[in-house]
């Protein structure tokens, strides 16, 4: 049994990265692997955005990052600095940054890179996409 | 001993091409996403003829290149050519030292 | 400590991922991790002097790379084919950088613990 941290630099919607790494992810589990942790960096914090609303034949890669997480109590974590580039804030932030509506929910954690940089010293295999 | 990871189309990203220029002969690639798109070009089939390549089958299947592939892999070796599912994807990636994703 | 390499190999301002690597690379340094940077392809474009981000709408950034050996960055390497092939001398480049042929570059990827690339 091995451990990984998975980065995703690809956005909610646009690339299909973001559901290549969730499948990983997914595979990983199955195959008997720990996920220490799934760092979302660049665009991929756009996952964490709760109001994306694709039409119901579409794939919803928030909804399927929430589900895995909560089925698979995997932790979540968002750069924080390169989501409040982008316009994903948690409720904590956009409190702090004077804005009066938030779209991150709790199931994505705000961190810092340097939980990316520990995450990699525990983990026996970083893989990005 | 390096897993290769390149999910971008050649003709959009070179990231494949940088790849090559810094590639070891130990190493190996991966190819997915539209990255698996390469292999329907020659010049392409030829630049990864001598490198230990795998190619993620979901991503072949749902470009309906199933057939394409495998006549190309006919032309490629054997050895060297090997088109993997999710599961192999991670045992490979734990095999090599590391993974660089292009 | 793990040794790092982060690969730049996209040119400056047409994306921000050389702005987030470089945040990466000092963040990592930062936490007593062993830092490399690697350039290539149009990304040695960061290195040359004169730039004005500004102009093009981004944050100047590239004033973060004169600070590098205060973060103990100390290895900075060039990848010569792309100098070449951009018509770029070493003598442009605006910080202690070496111009190394590709398997330098090799050998490097092979040694560190982790690359990422951006």
């Amino acid at each position: 049994m091995s451990k990984f941290i998975i980065q995703v630099n690809g956005s909610v919607y646009g690339t299909s990265a973001s559901f290549r790494a969730l499948s990983f992810c997914q595979h990983a589990l199955a195959n008997g692997h720990d996920i220490i942790t799934v760092f979302f960096y660049q665009d991929g914090v756009t996952n964490s955005n709760a109001l994306t609303c694709p039409a119901s034949d579409e794939i919803d890669m928030h909804a399927k990052w929430q589900a895995f997480a909560q089925q698979y109590n995997i932790t979540l974590t968002n750069c924080v600095s390169a989501a409040l580039r982008r316009g994903v804030l948690s409720q904590q932030e956009a409190v702090e940054n004077g804005k009066k509506h938030w779209n991150s929910d709790e199931t994505f954690t705000m961190g810092g890179l340097g939980e990316l940089v520990v995450g990699i010293e525990k983990a026996d295999r970083l893989i990005s996409f | 001993m390096i897993l290769h990871h390149i999910q971008t189309s050649v003709t959009t990203d070179n990231a494949l091409a940088t790849c090559l220029r810094f590639i070891h002969p130990s190493d190996s690639i991966i190819l997915a996403g539209d990255a698996v798109n390469c292999l329907l070009q020659m010049l392409w089939q030829q630049r990864l003829a001598s490198v230990n390549v795998f190619i993620l089958q979901d991503d072949v299947h749902a470009r309906g290149l199933q057939q394409h592939i495998e006549t190309i892999a006919t032309r490629m070796s054997p050895e060297l050519f090997h088109i993997i599912d999710y599961s192999s994807f991670v045992e490979q990636s734990l095999k090599h030292n590391k993974v660089i994703t292009w | 400590m793990k040794s790092v390499a982060i690969v730049f190999r996209h040119a400056p301002f047409g994306a921000t991922s050389g702005r987030e690597g470089l945040d990466l690379a000092m963040l990592s340094a930062s936490f007593e991790q062993q830092v490399s940077l690697i350039f290539t392809d149009e990304a040695v474009l960061h290195l040359i002097g004169g730039q004005t981000p500004e102009q093009a709408g981004a944050k100047d950034y590239l004033s973060a790379l004169k600070a590098l050996p205060l973060y103990d960055i100390d290895t900075v390497l060039v990848c010569s084919d792309s100098m070449q092939l951009l018509g770029l001398k070493a003598s442009e480049l605006n910080i202690e950088a070496e111009v190394v042929s590709a398997d330098v570059i090799t050998k490097t990827l092979q040694a560190v613990d982790e690359v990422f690339v951006f």
